[in-house]
C-alpha cells in the first residue's frame, strides 16, 4: 500500500546532548495535504527532532523516512525550512539573498525572481525588497526568512516556530500561505509552544514533553477522546443531590455543574435525567492546552 | 553526501564573489596596497632626487694647519647644494696650537654656532686618525659623505708621497662599475640593487595579501553564516562539502582578481622603470604557487572559521596562524641572500612556508625544473589534505551544535 508510506515519517528517534536525553523514542508521522503540529513546552525536543530531519544533527538512533525510504540530502533540497534560530546575510539586499537562496533550492534565476517578488509583495515587504536585510525590523527579517522557506514551491514545509515575534496580522497571513499549501497537497510539518496559536492550525498533532511523545493523533480524535469526559450540565431548577454517583464535579455555577463523567456516556445521561430536570447536557471540548496539562500531569500521577 | 552537486557549487562561488567583490573591506584593501607601494616608489625617488639636508655647519681643529684648508676645500668640491651653497660650511678657528683650537670648537659647539668639528690628529698624514665630534644633528648620510672625501685626500696624499700625480691617484680611487645579471629562460636579464631586493619582496607581499584577505574573508563568512543559524538553511539546499568548496572557489576567484588588478598595477610600474617587479614569465609560477598556497590556507581558516560563533571567540586562534606566514616572509628575505641554502630548500617543502619560498627563490636564482615541481606536487598535496580536514571540522562542528569545542575533540577529529 504506497500510500501508506506517502509523507514524512520520524521512526524511534533518540538523541542525547551531554548525558541529557533531549529526544526519547520519537515517532511521527507527517502526511501530504495536512498540517502536523509538533508541539510541546520549551526544550521539549521539538527544535531537535527538526535538526535530525534536516540532517543538522545526527540521531543516536532511529531513522527519517521520506516517501517510505530513508531520508537523503537530495530529497531535503526540495524541502522548505525554517530553523528555530533566525538570520540571513545582513549587508546584502533583501532580494538578493532570497533569490540566491531560492536558487539553491534548485530554481532557476529567473523563477526565483519571479517568485521571490510575489512572496515579498504578499508579505508586504515589496518596497523593501533593495534595502540591506540589516535595515528591516525583526518582524520583517522573520517574513524574509518565512520567503525562503517557501519561496522555492518545496514538497515538503518544516517550519520550526513559525508565529514566535509576528504580530496577529502577520500571524493571519502566515496561517493563510500555510493553508493554501496544505490545499496543494503539501506535507507540512510546524512546531510551537504557544498550543493554542496553531490549535485551529493543525490537521494532526504530535505533543511532546520531556523529550517523549505524549499524545498523538488527528486533532479531531484527540479532542474527541478527551471531551467524552467533560461534560456541563444545567438543570432547571436546584441542582438535585446524589449526582455525584455520576459526576466528578469540578466546579458548580448556580444551577449548572461541571464535572468529569464517571461511567459511560449514555448511561450516566440517564442516571442524571432520573435524578432532576435536565435543561442542557453538554460535552465540553477541552483546548489542547487543557488535554496537555492533564496527559502530562496524568503521566506524572 | 556524495552527490555533488555542481550548481549549487557555482552558486555558493558566485555569491560570495559578487557579494564581497562590493564590500568596502574589499575595495579599500585592493586599493591600499598599490598605494602604499607607488607611494613608497615615489617616496624613495622624492628622497633620492632631493636627498639634501641643510647645511651643516662644523669647524676643523688642526693644530699642523696642514690639513684643514685641503680637507675644506674638497668638501666644497664633492658637496655643493642645489642653490650653490656649500654643505658644510665652516667657522675658522684662529691659529692656536691644536688644544686652543679644540676649546675654541669645543665652545662654538656648546654655544650653538656649529653643529659638529673635526680634529685632525697631529699626525693625520700616517696615522690616518680623525675624531668626529657632534651634537647628534649630523647623520650616518652626512657623516660617510665627510669620511668619503676626507680619505680620498688622505690616499692622494699619500699616493703623491710616493710620487704618484693626483690625477693617477684619483684614477685609482674610482669605484669600480659592477653589473648584475640572470640567466633566464629568454636570455639574459639585467639587475640593479633594487631589483635584487625588491622584486621578489614585493612579490612576496602580494601574494600574502591576496591569500590572506581572501582566507580572511573565507573565515569570516563561514562565521557568519554559522552565528546567524543560516547555515542550517543552506545545508538543507547542499552539503557541507559543496557549500565550503563553492566558498573557497567564489574566494578564491576573488583573490585572483585582486592579485590581477596588483599584477596590472606592478606592470605598469615595471614598463615605466620605476619597479622591476616581475618577469613576464614568472608569472605562471607566481600562480601557480598563489593559488595552491590559498588552497592550502583558505582551508585552514575555513576549519578554524568552523569552530567558532563569532569573530572574537576565532581571534585567539587566527594570531598565531597569521604568524606562520609573517615567518615566512621574514624568511624569504633571509633566502633572498641565499637562495641554494640550506635553509631555503628545507623551507621549501615546508607547506605552510612553501608558496612563499618557492617564490622568492624564482625569482633570484636559476632552479632546476624539478625542484619547483616537487615543490608544487607536496605543497599540492597537503593543501588537499588540509581541505579534506577542514570538511570533516566544518560537518562535525555543526553537528556539535552550541557546545564549546575542545582542542582534544579536534585531534580527535583529525584521526577519525
Amino acid at each position: 500500500m504506497p500510500s501508506e508510506n506517502l509523507g514524512l515519517e520520524v521512526l524511534g528517534l533518540c538523541k542525547a546532548y551531554e548525558g541529557i536525553q533531549a529526544v526519547d523514542d520519537v515517532t511521527l508521522r507527517a502526511r501530504p495535504g495536512a498540517i502536523l503540529g509538533l508541539l510541546g513546552p520549551n526544550g521539549a525536543g521539538k527544535t531537535t527532532t527538526i535538526r535530525v530531519i534536516m540532517g543538522i544533527l545526527g540521531a543516536d538512533s532511529g531513522e527519517v523516512l521520506y516517501q517510505g525510504a530513508s531520508l537523503t540530502p537530495e530529497d531535503r533540497r526540495k524541502f522548505g525550512y525554517l530553523p528555530e534560530e533566525r538570520g540571513l546575510y545582513q549587508k546584502p539586499k533583501l532580494v538578493e539573498t532570497l533569490v540566491y537562496l531560492a536558487e539553491l533550492k534548485g530554481l532557476s534565476r529567473a523563477a526565483a525572481t519571479t517568485a521571490v517578488g510575489e512572496h515579498l509583495e504578499r508579505l508586504g515587504l515589496a518596497d523593501r525588497a533593495r534595502e540591506p536585510v540589516s535595515a528591516l525590523s525583526k518582524g520583517n527579517q522573520q517574513k524574509a526568512q518565512f520567503i525562503a522557506a517557501v519561496v522555492s514551491d518545496p514538497d515538503v514545509i518544516i517550519l520550526d516556530e513559525p508565529f514566535t515575534g509576528l504580530d496577529p496580522v502577520n500571524q493571519q497571513i502566515l496561517k493563510e500561505i500555510i493553508e493554501e499549501q496544505r490545499a496543494r497537497g503539501k506535507v507540512i510539518l510546524l512546531s510551537s509552544h504557544q498550543l493554542e496559536q496553531v490549535e485551529r492550525l493543525c490537521d494532526e498533532i504530535c505533543l511532546i514533553n520531556a523529550g517523549q511523545v505524549v499524545l498523538e493523533g488527528s486533532l479531531d480524535e484527540v479532542k474527541r477522546r478527551y471531551s467524552t469526559q467533560r461534560v456541563d450540565v444545567t438543570f432547571r431548577g436546584e441542582v438535585p443531590g446524589g449526582i455525584d454517583r455520576w459526576l466528578e464535579i469540578s466546579g458548580q455555577n448556580d444551577n449548572k455543574v461541571t464535572g468529569h463523567l464517571k461511567g459511560g456516556m449514555a448511561e450516566s445521561l440517564q442516571g442524571l435525567v432520573a435524578l432532576g430536570q435536565v435543561e442542557e447536557f453538554k460535552l465540553r471540548e477541552p483546548s489542547l492546552e487543557e488535554i496537555f496539562v492533564a496527559v502530562v500531569q496524568g503521566e506524572q500521577e | 553526501m556524495s552527490n555533488t552537486s555542481y550548481r549549487g557549487i557555482f552558486l555558493v562561488a558566485r555569491w560570495e564573489y559578487v557579494t564581497r567583490i562590493r564590500s568596502k573591506t574589499f575595495i579599500l584593501t585592493t586599493l591600499l596596497l598599490p598605494l602604499i607601494m607607488i607611494s613608497f616608489s615615489f617616496a624613495s625617488v622624492f628622497f633620492a632626487d632631493k636627498g639634501e639636508s641643510p647645511p651643516l655647519v662644523i669647524a676643523i681643529v688642526d693644530g699642523s694647519g696642514e690639513w684643514s684648508e685641503k680637507i675644506g676645500a674638497e668638501f666644497d668640491k664633492r658637496y655643493t647644494r642645489d642653490d650653490g651653497a656649500v654643505s658644510f660650511p665652516r667657522v675658522p678657528l684662529s691659529d692656536g696650537d691644536h688644544l686652543t683650537q679644540r676649546q675654541q670648537a669645543e665652545a662654538h659647539l656648546e654655544a650653538g654656532a656649529i653643529s659638529a668639528y673635526l680634529v685632525v690628529a697631529p699626525d693625520f698624514g700616517e696615522s690616518g686618525i680623525i675624531e668626529f665630534i657632534s651634537t647628534g644633528t649630523a647623520g650616518v648620510f652626512e657623516q660617510s659623505q665627510l669620511r668619503r672625501a676626507v680619505q680620498q685626500l688622505w690616499i692622494r696624499a699619500k699616493l703623491a708621497s710616493h710620487g704618484l700625480s693626483a690625477s693617477i691617484a684619483d684614477e685609482l680611487q674610482r669605484e669600480i662599475i659592477w653589473e648584475s645579471y640572470k640567466v633566464t629562460g629568454s636570455g639574459l636579464e639585467k639587475r640593479d640593487r633594487l631589483t635584487i631586493f625588491t622584486a621578489p619582496f614585493m612579490a612576496v607581499m602580494i601574494l600574502f595579501f591576496a591569500i590572506f584577505l581572501s582566507a580572511q574573508m573565507l573565515m569570516r563568512s563561514i562565521i557568519e553564516e554559522r552565528g546567524s543559524k543560516l547555515v542550517e538553511m543552506l545545508l538543507s539546499s547542499l552539503s557541507s562539502q559543496d557549500l565550503m568548496t563553492g566558498k573557497i572557489l567564489g574566494l578564491g576567484a576573488l583573490g585572483l582578481t585582486q592579485m590581477g588588478i596588483y599584477i596590472t598595477i606592478a606592470a605598469i610600474m615595471t614598463s615605466r622603470g620605476d619597479f622591476d617587479i616581475m618577469p613576464l614569465a614568472q608569472i605562471p609560477i607566481f600562480l601557480l604557487f598563489a593559488i595552491l598556497g590559498y588552497f592550502f590556507y583558505a582551508a585552514l581558516f575555513a576549519a578554524v572559521g568552523s569552530m567558532f560563533e563569532s569573530e572574537q571567540d576565532a581571534q585567539p586562534v587566527v594570531g598565531p596562524i597569521t604568524f606562520i606566514p609573517m615567518l615566512a616572509i621574514v624568511v624569504s628575505t633571509a633566502i633572498i641572500r641565499q637562495p641554494q641554502s640550506l635553509m631555503a630548500h628545507i623551507a621549501s617543502f615546508f607547506p605552510p612556508m612553501t608558496p612563499f619560498v618557492m617564490i622568492t627563490r624564482v625569482s633570484v636564482t636559476q632552479l632546476p625544473w624539478w625542484e619547483v615541481v616537487a615543490a608544487a606536487v607536496v605543497l599540492g598535496l597537503s593543501a588537499w589534505v588540509m581541505m579534506r580536514w577542514a570538511g570533516i571540522v566544518f560537518r562535525t562542528a555543526i553537528l556539535m551544535y552550541g557546545k564549546r569545542i575542545t582542542l582534544p575533540e579536534i585531534i580527535r577529529w583529525i584521526r577519525a
